[in-house]
């Protein structure tokens, strides 16, 4: 055809205007992206906590490495889903802080997350975890979490966000892990200083630090029992 | 040529505003009441994922409204209109747009590709231009395939099976031996590049609407690993056709008119009676003067039109 | 092979330069003391030059198993160069340190560290990951050892707080790590060249043996810090979990329902016969509230933290280094000595410098003149003067800071060493164990460069009987027990006269076989592949019903699970028989003769006079004997001498390893070296 403006042809009329109709209808099903936060608001609770004592704790962080080695195959400390700090200068019992994950009852981190990444595992008790397939790595998850030392991992060298799943998946070890399995960390500890329970902890600001030094045994060492 | 100004002001200025509007999204702010501590951002491919069907819905409107806009003849100053204003607009706005998508992507990690962001409000930023650059590329990438197929260009664009020995011939030609074939308005080895760049343009953003349909539904992990799997290799795939793309389409010495006439829109006479013969011969009967509002139009046996 | 790294940090501390070593070339030395001692053949040509020339090459090495969960060996470094303390001898030495060291050098990409020259003027060595930078020490040289930390942990994290995530680093290599760095720095005695001066790391962690401190401060190196956020590959992930679990359900001490427990409250000794939690102070009870503390990746968990902080993770004689009647007062002496960064070891007897004030001999304007409190010893003011005189170089600090051996001998006191008033039996190193009774400890020191400090059979042939008196128990296992327990687990040798300390066994073929054992097994498993001296071997534990021990199953069954080898018990030794070989070499470079390896007199002159458990095999029976009035014989030691020699096949007129001996284990560019400087074994 030459340079002629073209007149509008049925056949023009009938392909725009299905075309419209079905772009139309593909929206509407996108009302805003609000979809998901319908189901957002009844996020079940976790059936398994870790509960810790941090002044049993040695500072020894084999459960740092146990969980690393479990989850991701190798040693790093920066990979663990539980993070044990400490001060080598500063007085008992306020030199080491153990910052496992709470599962709580009403997560931010699952809340945050856009692509439902961070869910609660149907699978495994509801505990928060993370499809790494899934993960876009936008990092809310890892902001969400209000705890001084998020409990939500950013895996820097697979470039994803990891958190505790209570060794639901742990491909290096051969032990059924899981909120109905065994934990890697409370498996490992050498003073027995992490628990397990499946009732939710009370919510207060200790962070799920329990009393697991009430044995003779424990007071026949000179530790103290409170 | 003003209004080719006024068109690219116009696609950095609406860059300029979608470059602030990422920006501010991607700001820290407290999230949950009663938990100081937690904090969130606005991902902009959550709170307006709307705009990603809306923008194709769009491209297919005004696609199909538009129209074939390249002279089919040779004017009085012994140009040719190549690429007009609706081209230009097009071509600039979808490689700006591919240009953040792939810097945006890189950024925040392709398959091996090692991701140089860390911080969640810089990797935040990033996200959200990338969704500025997804609403501007498909806005133009399904403006183009409306457009080029309702008024038939796209038989231009597509490769036919005599390209083949074309294309060969004209790189022989380059390299020194044997005469360059008679080419028409696009080079054949432009025409088998074609469904090339469709390939992985069609994967990127099937896997890209994959990766998008996880803010509305809940997925499965396995589709969402191979959605990214397909949508890195794209972006591998893509990034490599245009440095091809760009080395042979500007850099090299030849190609310098080209990338002109994507600027200015016009390429000389004698420009196109070496290098686009067939081309020429097209269209050298059809000459426009500069009052006349209509031309004298000298029917060609050889061109073919439909619709 | 997995666990290493395959980088070693070369520091040029003279040229300013870094660079580095691939781990490859050294790998058949396992880790370690093994690497340690090969980079130190290689790269200190001149073996003769002094401790303090800058010459000098100091070793900080890892071993394949640093940063993993392998329990008690996860986390030790051995450090090493030509050091200052030994007396009057500066042999190339050793000294190890625990805590958390050796694991995050491994997370930063690193399996050791190379120190070489001297800085024009103080420095720091700040590792992040891959990214290491020499730094200007003007804000942390004169700072004690805990500030000094403290100061590097503020700059490493830009003067925020820890308590939360942070950045380490930029970009790709960047992670993000919650733990605090990794320092090991000098104190003010080695910045002042004392001999016996360490390098400290965190609270109580110590490099505490040959005045290795000094070293570092005649390079004017002040500390090296380290923080990783990367990852050590483990070949079989799985069999390592599953042998944690293994040694723990067998052999571990359960904490909340112990099958045996001290029969006595809050005495921790009682710990080095079940290891239960925070026994490291032995003599030392728990007076405030506190935790047991433990080394990165340890399932002993040895050491203590105080409410008060004072003596945090202070283990045996630092705890027990300054009686006073306040136990915070003791407890604040320690600490001085780790702030200082001195060798309580060396200063272990200042009772003897209390004896020359009540003689006459020291005090104000006395033969050595002395304005320390003297009066006040007994209290804490005494033991902080006494510690910043030597630290300083004041007063009679300034010899003192010679090491006690080298003041005891300018003062013209060598008679009261001889006597046995004071007691450094071998190389200038204090007394630990007795020398005339338990010998695998005296000989091993003698034949090597230092007090060994190697606890393995000391646990359970001298501890446990002692310990058990001292509760009115009965020992757990009879001695016949301990010997045939422990023979059985010595491999190649399985001789139970092994572990017979009577009057003729010291000096037996069996006693030969036990030296040549302990030198080769810790040189490789313990000091090269760094499994810690308080939990390694394993020869019997009262954790299971039946007493077993884990050695020798243990040891290869991590080393395996970490490296993905399939090695053995015996090659281990044999590599550790190759490491004490090179280690042998490089002390007859310095000028070693048998002839030298002679104790202080009061070993041989001076007859034991405190009881001293330990198996004696007399009449055909095995029994604790307390071993009094006991003598080490002058001649008989000299030729249990020789024969050591020839088992190990050296020349036992010299004490020189031979060429056929060298060369059977791959050494034979040693025996060139030796032969060139005429110092090679006759055959």
């Amino acid at each position: 055809m030459a340079n002629v403006p073209r007149k509008a042809s049925r056949r023009d009329f009938l392909k725009v205007g299905s075309a419209s109709l079905i772009g139309l209808s593909v929206g509407a099903l996108f009302p805003g992206g609000k979809w998901l936060d319908n189901k957002i608001y009844a996020i079940p609770a976790s059936g398994g906590y870790l509960l810790v004592d941090t002044k049993k704790c040695a500072g020894c962080l084999s459960c740092m490495l146990a969980c690393s080695l479990a989850h991701e195959g190798k040693e790093n400390l920066s990979l663990s889903r539980i993070q044990i700090m400490q001060d080598s200068f500063a007085g008992f019992p306020n030199d080491i802080t153990m910052s496992q994950c709470r599962q709580c009852a009403y997560p931010p981190c699952v809340e945050a997350c856009p692509t439902k990444a961070l869910h609660a595992d149907e699978d495994n008790e509801n505990a928060r975890s993370v499809d790494i397939g899934k993960c876009i790595g936008c990092q809310r998850c890892v902001e969400a979490c209000p705890y001084d030392s998020g409990r939500v991992v950013w895996n820097h060298i697979d470039k994803h966000s990891q958190k505790c799943d209570l060794c639901a998946n742990t491909p290096f070890w051969e032990e059924q892990g899981g909120v109905n399995g065994k934990k890697a960390c409370i498996a490992i500890c050498p003073m027995r200083a992490i628990t397990f329970t499946n009732e939710i902890p009370e919510q207060n600001d200790r962070g799920y630090n329990v009393n697991l030094r009430k044995t003779a045994a424990w007071k026949r060492l000179g530790l103290p029992s409170n | 040529m003003i209004a080719r100004l006024f068109i690219a002001i116009g696609i950095f200025i609406g860059l300029g505003f979608g470059a602030y509007w990422a920006y501010d999204a991607s700001r820290l702010y407290a999230f949950k009441a009663g938990y100081t501590g937690s904090y969130t951002y606005n991902l902009l491919f959550e709170s307006v994922v709307w705009a990603i069907p809306v923008s194709i819905l769009l491209g297919v409107l005004v696609g199909s409204f538009a129209k074939d806009g390249h002279d089919t003849h040779i004017d009085e100053q012994g140009k040719v209109l190549r690429h007009d204003e609706t081209m230009f607009f097009q071509h600039w706005s979808h490689a700006i747009a591919t240009l953040l998508l792939i810097v945006t992507g890189i950024g925040l990690g392709v398959l091996i590709f090692p991701r140089f962001l860390s911080n969640p409000q810089d990797v935040g930023f990033a996200l959200n231009l990338h969704f500025i650059g997804v609403v501007l590329f498909l806005f133009t990438v399904f403006f183009h395939v409306t457009k080029n197929i309702l008024t038939g260009e796209i038989k231009e664009n597509m490769p036919a099976a005599h390209d083949i020995p074309e294309a060969i011939g004209h790189y022989k030609a380059m390299l020194g031996f044997g005469k360059q074939p008679e080419e028409g308005k696009y080079l054949a080895s432009e025409r088998l590049s074609y469904p090339v760049w469709g390939i992985f343009v069609a994967g990127i953003i099937l896997s890209g609407l994959i990766k998008v349909s996880a803010y509305i539904w809940n997925m499965p992990e396995v589709l969402m690993t191979v959605a990214t799997l397909v949508h890195g290799v794209c972006t591998v795939a893509i990034v490599l056709v245009l440095i091809v793309h760009v080395f042979l389409g500007a850099i090299i010495p030849p190609s310098w008119p080209l990338i002109k006439s994507m600027i200015t829109g016009y390429v000389t006479e004698d420009y196109i009676k070496a290098h686009h013969v067939k081309w020429y011969k097209q269209i050298k009967g059809n000459k426009k003067s500069k009052t006349a509002e209509s031309i004298e139009a000298i029917p060609n046996k050889e061109e073919t039109t439909s619709i | 092979m997995k666990g290493f790294m395959g980088k070693i940090l070369r520091i040029d501390l003279t040229n300013r330069s870094i660079s580095t070593i691939d781990t490859k070339q050294y790998e058949q030395w396992g880790g370690g003391h093994g690497m340690g001692s090969a980079i130190f053949w290689d790269l200190c040509k001149d073996k003769g030059i002094k401790a303090f020339d800058p010459g000098n090459v100091v070793t900080v090495m890892t071993s394949p198993l640093s940063g993993t969960l392998t329990p008690s060996a996860s986390s030790r470094t051995e450090i090493q160069g030509i050091g200052p303390q030994s007396w009057p001898y500066e042999w190339f030495t050793r000294s190890n340190v625990g805590g958390r060291f050796s694991a995050m050098l491994k997370f930063a990409g690193w399996d050791g560290v190379v120190v070489e020259g001297k800085a024009s003027e103080p420095v720091w060595i700040d590792i992040r990951n891959h990214k290491v930078e020499i730094k200007d020490a003007n804000g942390l040289w004169g700072l004690d050892a805990y500030e000094a930390q403290q100061e590097i942990w503020s700059e490493v994290n830009d003067g925020e707080n820890y308590g939360t995530w942070n950045q380490v680093g930029t970009g790709r290599d960047g992670g993000r790590s919650t733990q605090r760095p990794a320092v090991l720095t000098i104190g003010q005695a080695g910045e002042n060249l004392a001999r016996n001066a360490v390098i400290m790391h965190d609270a109580g962690n110590a490099a505490g043996q040959g005045g290795l401190g000094g070293v570092w401060g005649s390079k004017n190196l002040k500390a090296i810090s380290v923080i990783g956020t990367g990852s050590v590959e483990v070949a079989d992930p799985n069999a390592l979990l599953q042998a944690r679990i293994w040694l723990h359900e067998g052999y571990h001490y359960n904490v909340d329902e112990p099958i045996h427990e001290s029969p006595v409250d809050n005495m921790p000794v009682y710990g080095t016969i079940t290891r239960s939690p925070g026994y490291a102070t032995l003599y030392i009870p728990y007076t405030e509230p506190s935790r047991a503390k433990g080394c990165t990746g340890c399932y002993n968990n040895c050491r203590r933290k105080t409410s008060s902080g004072y003596s945090n993770e202070a283990s045996c004689v630092e705890s027990l280094f300054y009686m006073t009647e306040k136990m915070e007062d003791t407890h604040k002496a320690t600490d001085l000595l780790q702030r200082y960064g001195i060798n309580v070891y060396d200063i272990m007897q200042h009772g003897y410098l209390r004896d020359l004030y009540m003689r006459g001999i020291i005090g104000p304007g006395k033969q050595i003149h002395s304005d320390l409190p003297f009066e006040k010893y007994g209290e804490l003011e005494f033991a902080e003067a006494l510690t910043k005189a030597i630290a300083f170089r004041e007063d009679i600090g300034a010899d003192l800071a010679e090491g006690m051996p080298r003041a005891i001998e300018k003062w013209g006191l060598l008679d009261d060493m001889n006597k046995g008033l004071v007691t450094f039996p071998n190389w200038g190193y204090f007394e630990h164990y007795d020398p005339r009774l338990e010998i695998e400890w005296s000989y091993g020191s003698i034949l090597g460069d230092r007090d060994i400090n190697e606890h393995d059979l000391n646990w359970l042939v001298h501890w446990m009987p002692l310990v058990c008196d001292a509760v009115g128990q009965e020992p757990i296992v009879s001695a016949q027990r301990v010997a045939e327990q422990i023979s059985s687990k010595l491999v190649i040798y399985n001789d139970p006269m092994m572990l017979d300390y009577s009057e003729e066994g010291i000096y037996s073929d069996a006693k030969v076989k036990m030296v040549s054992w302990h030198r080769h097994y810790t040189r490789y498993f313990k000091q090269s592949m760094l499994f810690c001296d308080w939990a390694w071997p394993n020869f019997l534990s009262v954790n299971n019903p039946e007493m077993k021990g884990f050695t020798p199953e243990g040891e290869p069954k991590f080393l395996n699970a970490v490296m993905g080898t399939n090695m053995t018990f015996e090659e281990g030794m044999e590599i550790g028989r190759k490491i004490w070989n090179l280690d042998r070499a490089i002390w007859i470079m310095q000028g070693r003769h048998r002839d030298q390896e002679v104790f202080n007199d009061y070993v041989y002159d001076v007859p034991t006079s405190a009881p001293y458990h330990l198996p004696i095999f007399k009449d055909g029976q095995w029994s604790f004997d307390v071993n009094l009035g006991r003598t080490l014989d002058r001649d008989k030691f000299e030729d249990w001498k020789s024969k050591y020699y020839t088992h190990e096949g050296w020349d036992p007129s010299s004490g020189w390893p031979k060429r056929s001996t060298l060369e059977g284990i791959g050494l034979g560019y040693v025996a060139d070296e030796l032969a060139k400087n005429g110092k090679l074994g006759r055959e």
